[in-house]
């Protein structure tokens, strides 16, 4: 598990210090604050392949404390380039901007093409959000990301955690066939498949997330604007399964978002248990006019002050 | 700008917005009714008590201050009661809050006329402590000054509510025996079931209330102080 992060020279941030940081972690911010670049530091910090694609494009420093496995490998792919390594505490700083990514496709995506800091398309490829170490949902419905989740899930016992988390849209959900875009379920006392999308505009997103949550056992889960797509009156059942989950599977979460409604259903999952208390943490990015971006967290008090006196914490 | 009021209750809320209403005040930015009491104002709200209170204010400004997306923050609370010196003690505490998040020159006591903290690269903070930033009391003692001071009605609900509390007759807790005085009289004018906050429309109008004390003069001017206004 990732305990703290130091992102230096990376897009917008400077040098960026998050000392505390939690099993499940919901991270909120106006636009242009880099919530979205934050998540794409993680998976590049956790992403072996991928740091050698990175290496001549970025100029990042990123340190990490607690996981030894990925040590050395930072240590070999970045020898050429400036460096330190100490026990537990790898630097990486490579120093030529040019590229940013190359997608599944070859083509380039060049830094003219960043519009918003937090509006980034990247064409990821499935391997670019899904390998040994993460798993990364973006904007959106995915049913590339779906369908190989669906193989991993089909006649497994994860197919019972999946309809349990469905269930979080309708009750009666008993059965799923995922198929690209035309999934289907069964309903309690209805013997005849239904469309997913009939259960309202909110149920594919619901399932890709669902099915990310099944699948990232032992690894890190990434979910940028979790908001998207899902009706707040089912936020709070969604991170009551996200929390269980992340500590029946050891997943550890990180979940950006802009809504006041995330942030509120994230408390009253995160209050439910001492457990679940002890997993929450909660921090925003902040940028005060062309300054550096810097990580406020507030503890779970505080944001019940927030919540319940109007004070705007997101 | 982005502005904001925290405060203890709603009546402190109703009290405020209608002493901007008579003078035509309006906050910059906030003028609209919703954008006012969404946005602008705070009431300290605790999760068992929906009365708002001292501590769950102080907590709001905490909060406020830590966000560092406000440029101007409006304190109003209550002077500490059962202390030798009640606005001095509540302005300690308030004191320690800026100075946990970097304000540096604090005065040691609270300015009689208001406070108002400037300090560059931080919100500019103004506190006010009820009723006057120097004596014990609340909203119902700052409200009583701007009653006229021979009113026959605020005397006869003086001596009845002490007359209670000195019989011990008094259901109300004796700290209360200001707010029961001040709702006594209020039931004794034109409107009996008008608050404090509506009193403030009507009355100086009618002569019984008067907006042109010393106190309010200087509230009106920390107001101004403390945020971005306009005459409307």
């Amino acid at each position: 598990m990732l305990d703290h992060l130091h992102i230096k020279n990376y897009r917008l941030f400077h040098d960026l210090r998050i000392d505390t940081l939690g099993q499940v972690n919901l991270i909120a911010g106006k636009n242009n604050t880099g919530k979205t670049a934050l998540l794409e530091a993680i998976r590049i910090v956790l992403s072996q392949e991928d740091i050698y694609e990175f290496r001549d494009e970025i100029s990042l420093i990123i340190t990490r404390r607690g996981d030894d496995t990925s040590t050395d490998v930072f240590g070999t792919i970045f020898n050429d380039f400036n460096q330190n390594v100490a026990i537990n505490n790898v630097q990486i700083s490579a120093t030529r901007p040019r590229r940013l990514l190359v997608n599944h496709e070859g083509a380039e995506i060049v830094n003219g093409r960043e519009q918003t800091a937090d509006g980034l398309n990247f064409d990821y490829s499935a391997r670019e959000r899904i390998n040994n170490h993460f798993t990364f949902v973006s904007i959106g419905i995915d049913s590339v990301l779906n369908d190989i989740f669906w193989q991993e899930t089909a006649l497994t016992s994860k197919e019972d955690d999946l309809i349990e988390i469905l269930k979080v849209i309708d009750t009666r959900i008993k059965r799923i066939n995922v198929n690209s875009n035309n999934t289907k379920v069964q309903l309690n006392d209805y013997d005849k498949p239904i469309p997913l999308k009939n259960l309202g505009d909110g149920a594919n997103r619901l399932l890709t997330l669902a099915l990310a949550l099944v699948n990232s056992k032992n690894k890190v889960l990434l979910i940028d604007e979790f908001e998207v797509g899902l009706h707040h009156s089912i936020q709070e059942q969604l991170w009551d399964m996200i929390f269980k989950y992340a500590e029946l599977l050891n997943i550890q979460v990180f979940v950006t978002t802009h809504s006041q409604d995330t942030v509120q259903a994230f408390y009253r999952a995160a209050v439910k248990t001492s457990q679940y208390r002890a997993m929450a943490n909660y921090f925003t990015l902040h940028r005060k006019g062309a300054g550096d971006v810097k990580a406020i967290i507030y503890d779970l008090d505080e944001i019940e002050t927030a919540l319940l006196t109007n004070i705007e914490i997101r | 700008m982005k502005q904001k009021l925290i405060v203890e209750g709603h009546n402190d809320i109703l009290v405020i917005s209608h002493l901007l209403m008579a003078k035509n005040l309006r906050i910059t930015g906030y003028n609209t009714k919703e954008r006012y009491e969404k946005e602008f104002v705070s009431i300290g709200t605790g999760k068992s008590n929906n009365d708002g209170g001292k501590e769950n204010a102080l907590k709001a400004f905490k909060a406020a201050l830590k966000t560092e997306e406000l440029d101007r923050i409006g304190l109003v609370v209550d002077a500490d009661s059962e202390t030798a010196n009640p606005a001095i003690d509540t302005w300690r505490s308030i004191r320690n809050i800026l100075q946990q998040n970097g304000y540096q020159n604090l005065p040691a006591e609270p300015n009689p006329s208001g406070t108002i903290i400037a300090e560059t690269d931080k919100a500019l903070i103004g506190v006010w402590i009820m009723p006057n930033n120097d004596s014990e009391g609340y909203l119902e003692h700052f409200f009583e000054g701007l009653i006229n001071p021979n009113d026959e009605f605020l005397e006869e609900a003086r001596r009845i509510t002490e007359g209670f509390v000195s019989d011990e007759r008094n259901r109300f807790s004796p700290t209360h025996q200001q707010k029961a005085k001040i709702r006594t009289w209020l039931a004794w004018q034109d409107d009996p079931e008008s608050p404090m906050g509506l009193a403030l429309r009507d009355y100086p109008r009618l002569g019984y209330m008067s907006l042109d004390t010393p106190l309010v003069e200087s509230f009106y001017d920390w107001l101004q102080l403390c945020f971005d206004t306009y005459v409307e």
